[in-house]
């Protein structure tokens, strides 16, 4: 029997590139895998990805072991502060904290709440689209992706766009720390600074609304506090960085992500360009097909028995969302993109109590910036190469993206 | 003049993703089951706890199902 040896590096260039096929082989040969060099079981297979998320056995925070096993006494010292605000991020914590932060965050971006950001989410739109013009070549990314969604999480939150540069700067030094990229011994400092900077930025924004509340998020979890005395100023700040991060990272990667993988399928563009109300539907398939992450991390709850592994208590445990969204058990044809395909149980925002709590704003900014994109530029080409970033979680273009309009 | 009254709360799993905002605020009303999704449990149809659901509920699966009935 042909013993397949399998690669350990989740950076190697053939893998990051093309994950397909190095997916297909966890899942059919290994699907409980553990990786030597990431120290920690990779789970590919829908079913898995799926039970892992639904499960209580699975644990979200993996900052506290992190925190108390990997780093010396001098480092937790020097570290204190980025422990105590990532440990505060709700993607971070179990419950009975999760369940009391995400109750609290929700509120704010239900279906609902969302839609009363649609109007000014079509304006910004506009107000961007309205630069480019028939002919022109523009950067994808700097252009429109990245702006688009950070104005409007900024806007909902009550951070100043003028502001926008500083945040960016913030926000790439702590997600540099949270997807794990390329190995870079600086980066636990530089995600400090940023954190503290960002943090501080905060609470000037915070301290203005003291005596002068006004129609953000901000002013509304300030609200909160009043009636919530287990909500904390630390609570509040904190939770608008992970939201101002998380709201414009991801999105801006599946605006790229998917506009890219549209334009490469000319028949299914010109389907949508003429079917806008498809989008919403298609959508949903960019981030099944090739979503902003490919993974996300859980520490082993308890001792356990999987595919004949055994799973230590405190194992880290990456969850493919990658592999289980192209994993044929579960999708037909999960190597084509099918605009239409519904339903579409994809994992990308993931699944169970961590659900993407901006979910239905994400969904709301990708649909109208692609149905005001297509209808303004019936052609588009890229002119760049694509070229995916190196990283374990994230699934990203690296910029500039060049787009050809006509 | 004709009255709605509650006869069912729904939930599709094609869309539940068993993020438990409905189970979280009105443990009494909502559960998760083994697959994941959550269900309307209770025997009385709690209408203020399943507009509150619906309105939590990420991804709208949550709908309320009515019937007219006849006034006095």
């Amino acid at each position: 029997m042909a013993v397949t040896v399998v690669n350990d590096d989740l950076l190697d260039d053939e893998i990051v590139q093309n994950p397909s096929p190095y997916y297909a082989m966890l899942r059919e040969q290994h699907p409980c895998y553990w990786n030597e060099r990431w120290r920690g079981w990779v789970l590919s297979r829908y079913d898995d990805v799926y039970d892992a998320m639904h499960s209580q056995r699975f644990l979200a925070d993996r900052i506290t072991p992190w925190y108390l096993t990997r780093l010396d006494d001098e480092e937790r010292e020097r570290y204190k502060a980025t422990y105590r605000a990532l440990h505060s991020f709700v993607v971070f914590t179990d419950p009975p904290d999760h369940t009391r932060l995400r109750r609290i965050f929700s509120r704010a971006f239900t279906p609902k709440a969302v839609q009363t950001m649609r109007a000014i989410t079509e304006e910004m739109v506009k107000e961007h689209l309205d630069q480019w013009g028939r002919g022109m070549t523009v950067d994808l990314n700097a252009q429109f992706a990245y702006p688009l969604p950070a104005n409007v999480i900024s806007t909902i939150i009550g951070a100043r766009r003028e502001d926008l540069d500083k945040l960016q700067h913030w926000a790439e030094a702590i997600t540099t720390l949270l997807l794990a990229g390329v190995g870079d011994d600086t980066r636990l400092d530089r995600a400090q600074t940023a954190l503290l900077e960002f943090k501080g930025h905060l609470k000037q924004l915070y301290d203005e609304r003291i005596d002068n509340p006004r129609n953000d998020m901000m002013s509304w979890l300030m609200e909160v506090q009043r009636t919530d005395p287990l909500l904390s100023e630390d609570d509040v700040l904190h939770s608008c960085i992970i939201l101002l991060n998380a709201g414009h990272e991801t999105t801006q990667t599946l605006i790229c992500n998917t506009l890219t993988t549209l334009i490469d399928l000319p028949e299914h563009f010109e389907f949508l360009r003429q079917t806008p109300q498809a989008m919403r539907t298609a959508i949903e398939e960019g981030l099944r097909y090739n979503g902003p992450l490919k993974g996300t991390i859980r520490l082993a709850g308890e001792d356990m028995e999987l595919h004949g592994q055994q799973l230590r208590k405190g194992d880290r445990v990456l969850l493919m969302m990658g592999a289980a969204n192209r994993d044929p058990a579960k999708f037909e044809n999960p190597e084509t993109f099918v605009p239409t395909r519904d339903p579409n149980p994809h994992l990308s925002f993931s699944h169970g109590i961590h659900f993407c709590l901006g979910a239905p704003l994400a969904r709301m900014e990708a649909e109208i910036a692609f149905n005001e994109l297509l209808r303004r530029f019936p052609k588009m080409e890229v002119e760049s190469q694509i070229r995916w970033e190196p990283r374990i979680l994230g699934r990203s273009i690296e910029a500039p993206i060049h787009l050809r309009l006509g | 003049m004709a009255q709605r009254r509650l006869v069912a709360v729904r939930i599709d799993d094609n869309l539940c993703v068993g993020s438990g905002m409905c189970v979280a605020s009105h443990p009494a009303r909502f559960a998760f089951q083994p697959d994941g999704h959550a269900k309307y449990v209770a025997q009385v149809l709690d209408e203020p706890a399943a507009r509150e659901a619906e309105e939590l509920c990420p991804v709208s699966a949550i709908s309320l199902v009515f019937e007219e009935e006849d006034g006095p």
